[in-house]
C-alpha cells in the first residue's frame, strides 16, 4: 500500500489557560489515503476545531504539546516556520467556517486570489494568472467575471465558492474543511458541498470535512472518526459505523439523529463532558456512559482494532457489537 | 452610482454651509444690547475724548451698516457681502479689513499644522500598528508603547517646555514669530530656512503631543482587525507576513484613521490656537486670540465661520476619496 497523504500519530494540543494547560486534543492518532474522504464529528467543545488548527500550526493560545503530524511524510510539528507557510494552501488548504466574513472587504476578489500565487512564488504573466483564476471560479459555478467584484457584492454562498476555489488554487493534496457550509442556508449549504465534493475529486485530494450534521455527514464521506472530550473514541467506515457502532458515545449519538419514523421526543445525551482541566480519570466518557462498569472509571480504554479499519476505545465493545 | 453619490454629498455640505451662514447672522442679532452702542462707548472711553451724541452716531454708523433695514433684507445683504468675502472691517485695527485679517493668517496655519498633522498622522499611524503587530520584535514593541504615554501630555506644556529649553536657556530656536525680520519672502533658500527655523518648536510640539492619539487609535484598530477572520484566511493562503499586515490588517485598520485625519484637518483653523499662542506664530488662531480678547467682534464672527466652512468641506473632500479606500461605502465596484 501506498504511503498515506497524512499521518497524524498521538497528536496533543493543550491551550494555556489561567488554570493551567487544558488537554483540548489528547493522544489523537488517525491516517489518510490519497483522495480519502474523512469526517469528524463530536460534539461542540470535543476538540475537532482544534485539530484542524493543529495540523494548519494555526492555534492561537495553544500548542502542539506532542505527536507528529506527516503529511506526505514530512512532520509538520518539526518544521519552521517559514518552511510551514510555504506548506500551507500548497499542499493542505483552509476552507473556513465564516465565509461571510473570511474575505478581505477592501480588496478585489481577483487580488485575493492572486496573492495565493504570489507568495508561493507561482511566477506567470499577468495574463496566465487572470486566466486561471478565471478558470478557478468557473469550476466552483461563478462567472470569471467575479474577480471583479468586492465581497460585499456576493451572497454568501458565492463567498464560500470563492473559498473553496481558492483552497484548490495550489493544488494541494489535502483540503481540511472546518464546518464549510454552518453559516448558509440549508438549500444552499447543499450545493456548496456537492461542488466541494466534485471539486475535491476532480483534483484528487483528500479531506477532512467537520461537520455537525452526521446525515449530511454520511453523503459525503467514506470513513468518519468520533472525538469526545479531545479524543477520537471511534473511526470507521461510514456505513460501518451507521450500522453498528462500537463505542456507546457513538450510539447515543446516532440514536439522537431526529428522523421520521421515530417521533418520540427528541432525546439527548444527559449529562456534560469532562473537564479538560482536570480529566476523568478512567475512560472520559464513564460519567455518562449507560454501560460503564469498574473498570472504566479507573482504566483508560486503549484504541482496539475491531473488523476492517473499524476501532473503537471501548472496554465493552464486543457486547456493543452483539447487541 | 459615484455621480448621484457626489452629488448627494455636494448636496449635504452646502446645506451645512447655508445653515452655518445663517445662525453666524442670526447669533449676534439674538444677542441683547446694541453691540454697535457698546463698541462705541468703549471706543469714547478709551479715546478719552467728548462723549458727544453716542445715539446719534450710533444712528448713522447702523444706517452705514444697512442695521436699519428690515431683518430679511439685512440677510440677503448679509449673504451678498460674504458670497463677496466681504466680511466687514476689523474693530481694533480699523481700516483694517476681517478678510484681509483672515488671508494673511491663513497660510502661515495651513502651513504649520496642515504640516505637523499630516506628519503626526503617518507616523503616529504606523507607530500603532507596529505596536499592535504580534510579531514585531518585543524591543520594538516595548519602545514603541512607551512613546504613547506623550498622547496624555497636553501639547502647551510640551510647546512651553520647548520654547523654555530650546528658545530660552540654549537659544537654537527663535522664541516666536513665523519668519525672521526683513526675509524677502519668496521661493529662495531663506524663506525656506527661515520658515523651518521658526516652524521647528511648534511642529514638533503639535507631533509629540498627536502622534500617541493616532497610535493609540491605530493600534485599538488593528488589534481588532488581526482577531477578523480573513486574517485567519490570509494567513492559512500562506501569505508572506508583510503583505497580511499592510493589506490585510493596517489596510483595513486604517479606515477609522482616514475620518479622524478629515475631522482633524477641519478643525485646523480652531486647532492649535494655543500652540499659536504660545509662539506668537502669525496664524489664524493667534489673530483670534487677539480678537477676543479686543473684543473685534466682526474678526471673531469671520474667523468662526471660516471655522464651520472649512469642516463642511473637509468633510465634503473626505465623503468623496472613502468610496476609494472603502468600497463598501457606495458599491461603486465594477
Ligand atoms: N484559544 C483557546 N484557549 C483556551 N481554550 C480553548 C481555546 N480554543 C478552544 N478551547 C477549548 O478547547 C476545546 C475544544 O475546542 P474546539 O473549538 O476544538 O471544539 P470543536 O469540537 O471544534 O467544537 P465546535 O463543534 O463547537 O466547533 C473546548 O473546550 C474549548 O473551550
Ligand atoms: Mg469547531
Amino acid at each position: 500500500m501506498s504511503q498515506p497523504v497524512l499521518d497524524v500519530r498521538d497528536l496533543i494540543v493543550e491551550y494555556k489557560t489561567p488554570k493551567g494547560p487544558a488537554r483540548a486534543v489528547n493522544e489523537v492518532s488517525f491516517s489518510l489515503r490519497a483522495g480519502e474522504r474523512f469526517g469528524l464529528v463530536g460534539e461542540s467543545g470535543s476538540g475537532k476545531s482544534t485539530t484542524v488548527l493543529a495540523l494548519m500550526r494555526m492555534l492561537r493560545g495553544g500548542r502542539i504539546a506532542a505527536g507528529e503530524i506527516r503529511l506526505n511524510g514530512v512532520d509538520l510539528a518539526q518544521i519552521s516556520e517559514p518552511a510551514m507557510r510555504r506548506v500551507r494552501f500548497a499542499e493542505m488548504s483552509l476552507v473556513p467556517q465564516g465565509a461571510m466574513s473570511s474575505l478581505n472587504p477592501v480588496l478585489r476578489i481577483g487580488d485575493q486570489m492572486a496573492d495565493i500565487f504570489e507568495d508561493h512564488g507561482v511566477r506567470r504573466s499577468a495574463v496566465e494568472r487572470e486566466g486561471r483564476i478565471e478558470r478557478l471560479l468557473e469550476q466552483v459555478g461563478l462567472p470569471g467575471t467575479v474577480r471583479w467584484r468586492f465581497p460585499h457584492e456576493l451572497s454568501g454562498g458565492m463567498k464560500q465558492r470563492v473559498c473553496i476555489a481558492m483552497s484548490i488554487a495550489l493544488r494541494p493534496s489535502l483540503i481540511l474543511a472546518d464546518e464549510p457550509t454552518s453559516a448558509l442556508d440549508v438549500v444552499v449549504q447543499k450545493q456548496v458541498l456537492g461542488t466541494l465534493s466534485r471539486v475535491q475529486r476532480e483534483l484528487g485530494a483528500a479531506i477532512i470535512l467537520i461537520g455537525h450534521d452526521m446525515a449530511l455527514m454520511a453523503h459525503f464521506v467514506s470513513r468518519i472518526g468520533v472525538m469526545y472530550a479531545g479524543r477520537l473514541v471511534e473511526t470507521g467506515p461510514v456505513r460501518k459505523v451507521f450500522a453498528a457502532p462500537r463505542h456507546p458515545y457513538t450510539k447515543m449519538l446516532i440514536e439522537a439523529l431526529p428522523s421520521f419514523e421515530k417521533t418520540a421526543a427528541f432525546k439527548g445525551i444527559p449529562g456534560v463532558g469532562p473537564s479538560l482541566l482536570d480529566p476523568l480519570p478512567g475512560c472520559p466518557f464513564h460519567n455518562r456512559c449507560p454501560m460503564a462498569i469498574e473498570r472504566c472509571r479507573t482504566d483508560p480504554p486503549a484504541f482496539r482494532t475491531g473488523s476492517e479499519d473499524h476501532h473503537a476505545a471501548c472496554h465493552r465493545t464486543e457486547e456493543l457489537a452483539d447487541a | 452610482m459615484y455621480a448621484d453619490y457626489v452629488a448627494r454629498r455636494f448636496g449635504i455640505m452646502l446645506l451645512v454651509i447655508f445653515l452655518a451662514v445663517t445662525i453666524n447672522f442670526v447669533i449676534p442679532r439674538l444677542a441683547p444690547g446694541d453691540p454697535i452702542e457698546a463698541q462705541l462707548n468703549q471706543l469714547i472711553a478709551s479715546g478719552g475724548g467728548a462723549a458727544g451724541d453716542v445715539q446719534a452716531m450710533a444712528a448713522s454708523y447702523r444706517a452705514r451698516f444697512g442695521l436699519d433695514q428690515p431683518l430679511w433684507h439685512q440677510y440677503l445683504a448679509y449673504w451678498n457681502s460674504v458670497l463677496r468675502f466681504d466680511l466687514g472691517f476689523s474693530l481694533a485695527n480699523y481700516p483694517e479689513r476681517v478678510s484681509q485679517a483672515i488671508l494673511a493668517g491663513l497660510p502661515w496655519t495651513l502651513g504649520l499644522l496642515g504640516f505637523a498633522t499630516l506628519v503626526s498622522f503617518t507616523l503616529g499611524t504606523l507607530l500603532g500598528g507596529i505596536v499592535a503587530w504580534p510579531r514585531t520584535p518585543r524591543f520594538l514593541r516595548a519602545a514603541g508603547s512607551s512613546l504613547l504615554v506623550f498622547s496624555s501630555i497636553p501639547y502647551f506644556l510640551i510647546g512651553m517646555i520647548l520654547l523654555y529649553l530650546f528658545a530660552i536657556v540654549w537659544r537654537v530656536f527663535p522664541a516666536g514669530g513665523g519668519i525672521p525680520f526683513g526675509t524677502t519672502v519668496g521661493l529662495n533658500w531663506s524663506t525656506v530656512s527661515g520658515l523651518a527655523w521658526h516652524g521647528t518648536l511648534p511642529a514638533i510640539s503639535i507631533v509629540i503631543a498627536e502622534i500617541g492619539a493616532w497610535a493609540l487609535g491605530m493600534r485599538g484598530m488593528l488589534v481588532s482587525v488581526l482577531g477578523e477572520d480573513y486574517i485567519t484566511l490570509a494567513e492559512a493562503k500562506g501569505l508572506q507576513n508583510r503583505r497580511i499586515f499592510v493589506w490585510y490588517g493596517m489596510r483595513n485598520a486604517m479606515l477609522p484613521q482616514f475620518t479622524k485625519l478629515a475631522l482633524t484637518l477641519g478643525h485646523i483653523v480652531s486647532g492649535a490656537i494655543l500652540v499659536e499662542v504660545i509662539f506668537s506664530y502669525p496664524g489664524i488662531g493667534f489673530r483670534l486670540y487677539q480678537a477676543i480678547q479686543t473684543n473685534d467682534y466682526f474678526v471673531i464672527q469671520g474667523i468662526v465661520l471660516l471655522l464651520t466652512i472649512s469642516i463642511a468641506v473637509a468633510m465634503f473632500i473626505l465623503d468623496l476619496i472613502y468610496p476609494l479606500i472603502d468600497p463598501r461605502i457606495d458599491g461603486r465596484g465594477r
